[in-house]
């Protein structure tokens, strides 16, 4: 869509008079969108298949789906869709686990205005835009402290590769070209295995969460942790429990890099970096209640460091975007990108600082039911 | 104390007093790979190499049995590949020691001249290493023309 052009809004609503209302709202407007409606879940999921749509004004409660997982079912079809939620006078809490979920703006039925509808489209079709684009600036930093970790991983292999082929051909004997020859196929295997890394990363379509097992995920990325740590940190994995979540690798690969890169950077004078999994039934802060109930499982993911600490006055900042403390180093999108990644998969992010002791961050993702299905690797 | 490749073809014409003065190379490397394959090729070539995973590894090595030219990584774990060059230098036993960085990633030439480095060598490194090598013993490949 381009700024400026007329928005195509789909309207979730199953409530005749309601809908009918709210076109009449937007008709009056001084910017009436294109509107299309749909009157239940499988309505709007086959709409957005079918045809265009700009954004979506989504009652949560229709005939076959009912509250947050109305909106889950929608942004897993269209992650990208800015979504205003249209909820009842007294769901102010469920509103707000809504945003949390990567809905945009609420809208209380009672209160619907020409220009209050309009106003919340067009924010959120520009909120939407705004966020992607710094999505995309946070992947290209990222992508650009890789590359410096993995062209030095590269190089060795490549030692490796070359120094063993060398070996090959001045072989003297049998024994010494069959030692020289494996050589080879190991910087070969080592060379495989960091492109995999690699690919893991540039998957495409960026959305494409599948059940997994935690500590599969944590193996595959201790590659790519170990490019972008220097020297002077040592990297401890374990321990590690095992619990199926349901996520995308790509997404965990990006969410668990960031943390660390903050981690490495709170020790500017090396230090020691963790990583653990244990599973938990307690439920994270952040997550609130009428999301989910108290004896689910969480896979507690716990990246601690033995750098500076984080200042507790600023501890409640730290997720917002442009916020940094590393000046001309950071672009304080780091934390921002990790808390959305989250609340597209129910996860949430705890903070345990102590300046001059280090810092733990829990990341907390809940386990997949088994209603998901088996663990693939 | 430096030996040049005369003394390395002395060695060749084998015996125990000539192995005595082949020169003694430290390889030092945490990635296992690197550091077999370069021993191994230096030790084709007539070095007589010792082996290390680190800088702190390095310096018991050093303490035990004198090189004459340490080819270090300079990014690794513990101890690196600049902190070992400064410890080197700074004592007064092993400060005549060639100390050769070499680095798959970036690096501030200036500063390892300054720190005492007789040369940079670049991953992934050059066929020609021995040659290099058996150079920088000489003395005849200053810092600036190691190639990139």
């Amino acid at each position: 869509m381009t700024l400026g052009a007329r928005l195509r809004v789909l309207l979730v609503e199953d409530d005749e008079a309601f809908a009918a209302f709210l076109r009449a709202a937007l008709a009056a407007g001084d910017e009436p969108p294109e509107l299309r409606r749909a009157a239940d879940l499988a309505d709007a999921l086959a709409t957005i298949e079918r045809t265009e749509s700009d954004a979506v004004l989504l009652d949560l409660n229709l005939p076959d789906s009912r509250g947050l997982d109305t909106l889950r079912a929608l942004l897993a079809v269209a992650p990208h869709l800015p979504v205003v939620v249209l909820t009842g006078e007294s769901d102010v809490e469920l509103a707000r686990d809504a945003l949390q979920l990567g809905a945009q703006d609420w809208i209380v039925k009672g209160e619907v205005d020409p220009e209050l509808v309009q106003r919340a489209v067009r924010y959120a079709v520009e909120r939407k835009h705004l966020a992607e684009r710094l999505v995309q600036a946070q992947k290209l930093e990222v992508a650009g402290r890789l590359a410096n970790g993995v062209a030095h991983e590269f190089n060795n292999v490549l030692t490796a590769i070359a120094g063993s082929a060398h070996l090959v051909e001045a072989a003297e004997d049998a024994e010494a070209r069959g030692h020289a020859l494996e050589l080879l196929r190991r910087a070969a295997r080592q060379g495989v295995a960091l492109s995999r890394q690699l690919l893991s990363l540039a998957r495409n379509p960026p959305m494409n969460d599948e059940v997994v097992g935690i500590a599969a995920l944590i193996e595959q990325s201790h590659l790519l942790l170990q490019a972008v740590l220097p020297s002077t940190i040592e990297l401890h994995i374990g321990p590690v429990e095992d619990l199926p979540v349901r996520i995308d690798p790509g997404q965990f690969d990006q969410l668990l890099l960031n943390l660390v890169i903050n981690a490495r950077d709170a020790m500017p004078e090396g230090g020691t970096l963790r990583i653990s999994v244990a599973a938990e039934r307690r439920r994270p802060a952040g997550v609130s209640s009428s999301e989910v109930s108290n004896d689910r499982s969480w896979a507690v993911v716990r990246v601690a460091d033995t750098g500076t600490g984080i200042d507790p006055a600023i501890v409640p900042r730290l997720f917002e975007p442009f916020f940094s403390t590393k000046g001309v180093r950071g672009t304080g999108l780091g934390l921002a990108v990790v808390s959305e990644i989250l609340g597209r998969f129910g996860g949430a992010v705890e903070v345990h600082s102590r300046l001059g002791e280090g810092t733990t961050m829990a990341v907390s993702l809940p386990a997949a039911d088994e209603v998901d299905g088996g663990v693939s690797a | 104390m430096s030996t040049g490749v005369s003394r390395l073809e002395a060695s060749e014409t084998g015996g125990e007093a000539a192995a005595r003065l082949r020169p003694r190379v430290l390889v030092v490397d945490d990635e296992d790979l690197v550091r077999m394959v370069v021993a191994r090729t230096l030790r084709r070539s007539g070095f007589d190499v010792v082996e290390a995973r680190d800088g702190l590894d390095a310096l018991t090595c050093i303490a035990t049995s004198a090189s004459d030219l340490v080819l270090t990584d300079l990014n690794m774990p513990r101890c690196n590949g600049e902190r070992l060059c400064l410890e080197i230098k700074r004592q007064h036993a092993t400060a005549d020691i060639r100390v050769v960085m070499m680095t798959g990633g970036p690096l501030d030439e200036t500063r390892m001249r300054e720190i005492g480095c007789a040369a940079v060598i670049y991953k992934p490194l050059p066929d020609r290493l021995p040659e290099l090598i058996a150079a920088i013993l000489h003395d005849a490949a200053p810092a600036s023309r190691m190639p990139r």
